[in-house]
């Protein structure tokens, strides 16, 4: 708990009508990569944005680094945590690469100008997300998919420890779909960051995910390893319709119904 | 059609000479191009001094109308995130208008003026806001609309205030109605407020940048949202109050020169912003060389030029969002 990357204990979220989860305790900590799942409208965006300090929680702390998060100056706060949004809408023409840039943001003093390490960083992520040669299109050309991508690819610029992603996998094609999580897990693993990425199938969680945050309704939640989580009765709960996990030679999937 | 913005601008910063000869030597009264030359050494000659004394200062208030309109649009733009925002089309322009003429009315003072324009473009702004948000999402389509109805309901305002006044004054009607740059306020005023302004919004461009992608991303990207957006907002409503005081509803000038701009490759604010001064004063002032000089002796109001270049400006933003998916 005490070195968790991002740790809430006793948080309480509410939108409209909707408890999203009530007396919730976690704790990111280096290298845990966690999906988040709940039914439509269960309120992962909103518990996202209340984590990412961008809405106040009912009630509860939420701690970035060890410091509390409200505490923070916004700037400070966007270089150790980095949010996907789910949506996204770009009125104005823009390039690719401007837009993945746009992660320098928290790290330039308030004159400085983006240089040439920082549009290599860009580069760079745009290439692990698969999108090398988009540089120079218009964000307003791209598919949902690509410019989903290109969000995980502003995120990647940003540089953050901790990742709160939304949705990154939907909208996309199979082979992007597992390539976008595996980068994801990597960067877990690999550079000892956390992530908490919101997702609809278990399957993608149990494949991609080391920990389970599920939001069962009504303001209860399940937290943990994904094998102590990732359960029938869990799941079944989360969704309100059967969920089963199946196992056989190592390998795990979900039956649904 | 991309250029780099480095260029762009001091080509634009070129221009703005060029615009002003051009407009101290066309008129009314055809004056050889020495007296030009003359009038800004400060000769006393008649000439010179038509030059010197009426069309010079017409012609700085111009640059700096056109200057505060084009960066009081760029910024609402930005503030509601949409393409088609103007001080005209939404009615911030009407709203400021209304504040002056009834401060005017009620014997007030130049600042008492510029105040009641002030508030008149806020609560204008307030109004598009409160009406676009609504209940449930901000959607653009209803931000446009309720801009232009509350737009016409302000027009319908200054007529009805400017009907019980000052009865069959038509030219004070065309001057807040439509903008007239030759009511002849000295210049300097809007000159520094647009100075100002320029130098309040610039340090704001990078964020604005960012702001363009959405608010949540701005948020998680390090943007204080809401700071920033009043700041945009009073900005905006700053730079249109002076600019209505000044020269009166002048329409989209604050909707055509950003667009122009992001059409020729400058996206970032950084650079958007003072090309957006320098475009918007430059568009302005040829706009009132035309006005002045098309149907000599006989003056037009500016706003019908601006119109003529903004409403199918406009209409082709509209036509192209509709199509995209």
């Amino acid at each position: 708990m005490k070195d968790a990357l991002l740790a809430a204990r006793g948080l309480a979220v509410q939108v409209g009508t909707v408890t999203v989860c009530r007396g919730l305790e976690l704790a990111l900590a280096p290298g845990q990569c966690w999906a988040l799942l709940g039914r439509n409208g269960a309120g992962k965006t909103t518990l996202l944005h209340t984590l990412a300090g961008l809405r106040p929680a009912r009630a509860g702390d939420i701690r970035l680094a060890g410091r509390p998060l409200e505490a923070l100056p916004r700037r400070e706060a966007a270089r150790r945590l980095g949010l996907l949004p789910q949506a996204f809408d770009d009125p104005f023409p823009g390039t690719v690469l401007e837009a993945a840039l746009s992660g320098r943001h928290p790290h330039l003093g308030l004159w400085e100008w983006e240089g040439a390490e920082d549009v290599a960083r860009a580069r760079q992520a745009l290439a692990r997300v698969g999108l090398a040669g988009f540089e120079g299109r218009d964000v307003r050309t791209l598919s949902g998919g690509e410019r989903r991508r290109l969000g995980l690819a502003t995120v990647l610029v940003q540089d953050p420890a901790v990742l709160l992603l939304d949705e990154p996998a939907s909208h996309l094609d199979p082979r992007h779909r597992h390539r976008v999580l595996e980068l994801v897990g990597a960067l877990c693993r690999e550079d000892n960051r956390a992530a908490l990425v919101s997702l609809h199938e278990p399957e993608l969680a149990w494949r991609h995910c080391t920990h389970a945050l599920v939001l069962l309704g009504n303001g209860e939640t399940a937290a943990g390893p994904r094998e102590q989580v990732l359960t029938d009765e869990v799941l079944t709960r989360c969704y309100d319709y059967p969920v089963r996990r199946l196992e056989a030679s190592g390998e795990v999937w979900f039956r649904e119904g | 059609m991309s250029m780099a913005p480095r260029t762009l601008l001091l080509l634009l910063l070129a221009l703005v000479p060029g615009a002003l000869i051009l407009a101290l030597g066309s008129g009314s009264q055809d004056l050889p191009w020495s007296a030009v030359w003359r009038g800004l050494a400060g000769d006393t000659g008649l000439d010179a001094r038509i030059v010197a004394e009426l069309r010079l200062p017409r012609a700085l208030l111009a640059l700096a109308t056109g200057g505060l309109l084009a960066l009081a649009g760029a910024l609402m733009q930005a503030l509601l995130r949409n393409p088609l925002a103007d001080p005209y089309v939404l009615g911030v322009s009407g709203g400021a208008a209304t504040g002056a003429l009834l401060a005017l009315l009620l014997g007030g003072s130049a600042l008492a003026q510029h105040g009641a324009a002030l508030a008149g473009a806020v609560a204008a702004i307030l109004g598009v806001l409160a009406l676009a948000h609504g209940s449930g999402r901000f959607s653009p389509a209803r931000l446009l609309l309720s801009g232009i109805i509350l737009a016409a309901g302000w027009n319908a305002v200054v007529a009805f205030v400017l009907t019980l006044g000052e009865p069959g004054e038509l030219r004070g009607m065309l001057f807040w109605l439509m903008g007239d740059l030759g009511f002849g306020p000295a210049p300097e005023p809007a000159l520094a407020a647009l100075v100002l302004g320029l130098a309040l919004a610039w340090p704001l461009a990078r964020p604005l940048n960012v702001l363009l992608q959405g608010e949540t991303l701005a948020g998680a990207l390090g943007v204080e949202v809401v700071p920033l957006q009043r700041r945009l907002f009073l900005l905006a409503a700053l730079l249109t109050a002076v600019a209505v005081t000044h020269a009166g509803s002048i329409g989209f000038v604050g909707l055509v020169v950003p667009h122009l701009l992001r059409l020729a490759g400058l996206r970032d604010h950084r650079w958007l912003l003072p090309a957006a001064v320098l475009g918007g004063g430059v568009l302005l002032l040829l706009a009132d060389t035309a006005a002045r000089t098309v149907l000599a002796p006989r003056q037009l109001p500016v706003g019908v030029l601006t119109a003529a270049l903004g409403v199918p400006v406009f209409l082709y933003l509209l036509n192209r969002r509709e199509q995209r998916p």
